[in-house]
């Protein structure tokens, strides 16, 4: 489709209808995604990719306004909430089924947890030499609340064969040439995370419907891993008797090199490993940087750190570029796989200027690197300390 | 005179805060592209399919930037770009290459202390 066609004949008919205003739709003024807060930071408009300010995400849950929204592809317009339907099939699925939303939500059980979601190119502007996409400042992260059900009693209520290794969703969004043979994105988790007690098929954020540029009506949610593990607008599951072979599954998308590489090396295909549990982070989220702030009184900030499936155990910041760290307080997580809170108090020692670095330490004794760590050709997972400007005066 | 460029400096400042400095180029007001010869090409080719943005806000160089426009063709509808190409890819490799930058830049400007004169 539009192989030999020229530019001029089909621009119209690539632009999204509803979302955006056409008059928008190439433009660099700024415009507002539906239900979402002014402030977020809109990378791209097609597709809808937007991050979210560190002083706005400062919110022990995510509000639903202040949530990122990363997508690949076009989200579905006109969702008809009656009539949604998830087919569970697959090589590896003992009995398909095909449930409606009121199915699922009446025969198994809810289960309300707190997670994060935070995309795998998080952090990516850092990279030198660059890494082409999205250009993610570190605002692609969330902890919002999630209502569903468990994945694991959906599978098994249709069973799992002994030889499934990997599940795979499959969603309503249109791929970007609105071309109907490919999925804008297809990704999924191995078995033991699938069956995961937090692995959820959600209907529910903060006790709402799900925004619709995060999922509405239905999406998976595994906190902890890249994002793009929890498939929005998800209308099937796959149980894989393989490694889920679908769109954005395949060596680069959301893989590393499986050794360390020295920066702008080329990497290939076969050599790139699929990113699961995310690293050890935190930020700061409040004050905003550039405050100024008087000698005489402490300094309070505060914010979030989390790390994929273990847990943050120590919480550190430093005044004098990570010269010295003085430990501070982190709460325990509320449920597994949800973000944690650290709470700092700090006395300058003389007038001018300074950064405030955070570092967060995890359960195996893994921290953050000051600077970006390890180079990867698709910039993800860095996880580099945050810091915010203070002017004291 | 002096109030459009303030304008452009401040939308560069809102879709790009954490990318690259605010560069004195004048900048197309609909897609943000730098208007030099070829901008026109891309914007109508490349923002066919996607926000111009994706382009403005990536560094690459030529080979790079030509590698991205051959996987498109392979993998996204992306139509010959014939004669156009050459013309498309000197633009790209000028006004959207690689900057130096180091392993840790400095803060960007908006999330800095106002400075007081």
């Amino acid at each position: 489709m539009g192989a030999v066609l020229g530019a001029e004949v089909v621009f119209g008919r690539f632009m999204p209808g509803g979302l955006i205003p056409a008059a928008f739709a190439e433009t660099t003024e700024k415009f507002r995604i539906a239900g979402k807060h002014a402030g977020l930071i809109i990378l791209n408009d097609r597709p809808v990719n937007a991050e979210v300010p560190a002083h706005l995400l400062n919110d022990l849950v995510t509000p639903a306004d202040k949530l990122f929204v990363r997508n690949n592809g076009l989200p579905p317009e006109n969702v008809d909430v009656n009539n949604w339907t998830l087919t569970i099939g697959g090589e590896s699925v003992k009995t398909s089924k095909t449930y409606t939303l009121a199915e699922l939500k009446k025969k198994f059980t809810h289960h309300t947890y707190q997670l994060t979601l935070e995309c795998g190119g998080n952090g990516r502007v850092e990279f030198d030499p660059p890494a082409k996409g999205n250009q993610w400042g570190l605002g692609a992260v969330g902890c919002a609340k999630w209502t569903g059900v468990r994945l694991r009693d959906v599978l098994k209520d249709c069973g799992i064969k002994d030889d499934a290794v990997y599940i795979g969703y499959h969603a309503a969004d249109e791929h970007l040439t609105r071309n109907p043979d490919k999925e804008a994105i297809s990704r999924g988790v191995p078995m033991h995370k699938a069956l995961e007690d937090e692995s959820l098929i959600a209907w529910s954020l903060n006790d709402e419907e799900i925004p619709a540029m995060n999922g509405h009506p239905l999406r998976l949610v595994f906190g902890g891993w890249p994002a793009s593990t929890s498939g929005k607008w998800l209308t099937g599951i796959s149980i894989r008797n393989i490694v889920h072979d679908g769109a954005k599954m395949s060596a680069p998308a959301y893989r590393i090199p499986c050794e360390p590489v020295a920066p702008g090396t080329k990497v290939a295909a076969e050599d790139m490993c699929i990113i699961e549990s995310m690293p050890i982070k935190s930020m700061v989220t409040f004050p905003k940087s550039g405050v100024k702030h008087a000698l005489k009184d402490e300094f309070s900030a505060n914010g979030h750190a989390w790390v994929g499936d273990k847990t943050v155990e120590k919480m550190h910041v430093s005044i004098d570029f990570g010269q010295t760290w003085q430990e501070v307080k982190i709460s325990k997580p509320v449920n597994r796989n949800a973000w944690q809170h650290w709470q700092a108090k700090v006395k300058f020692p003389q007038a001018g200027y300074y950064e405030l670095w955070a570092k967060a330490t995890d359960s195996d004794g893994v921290s953050q690197p000051m600077i970006l760590p390890g180079w990867n050709p698709k910039g993800y997972l860095n996880n580099a300390c945050h810091r915010i400007a203070i002017q004291v005066v | 005179m002096i109030t459009f460029k303030k304008s452009i400096l401040l939308l560069s400042l809102i879709v790009l805060p954490c990318s690259y400095a605010i560069s004195e180029d004048k900048l197309d007001k609909d897609s943000g592209f730098v208007v030099d010869t070829g901008f026109e090409l891309v914007k109508a080719n490349c923002t066919a399919c996607h926000s111009a943005a994706l382009v403005t806000q990536n560094r690459m160089n030529r080979e790079t930037w030509l590698e991205t426009i051959r996987w498109m063709q392979k993998s996204q509808g992306l139509w010959p770009l014939g004669e156009s190409e050459k013309v498309i890819l000197d633009y790209l490799a000028k006004h959207y290459s690689p900057t130096k930058t180091g392993r840790r830049k400095n803060l960007p400007a908006h999330l800095m202390p106002a400075v007081e004169k």
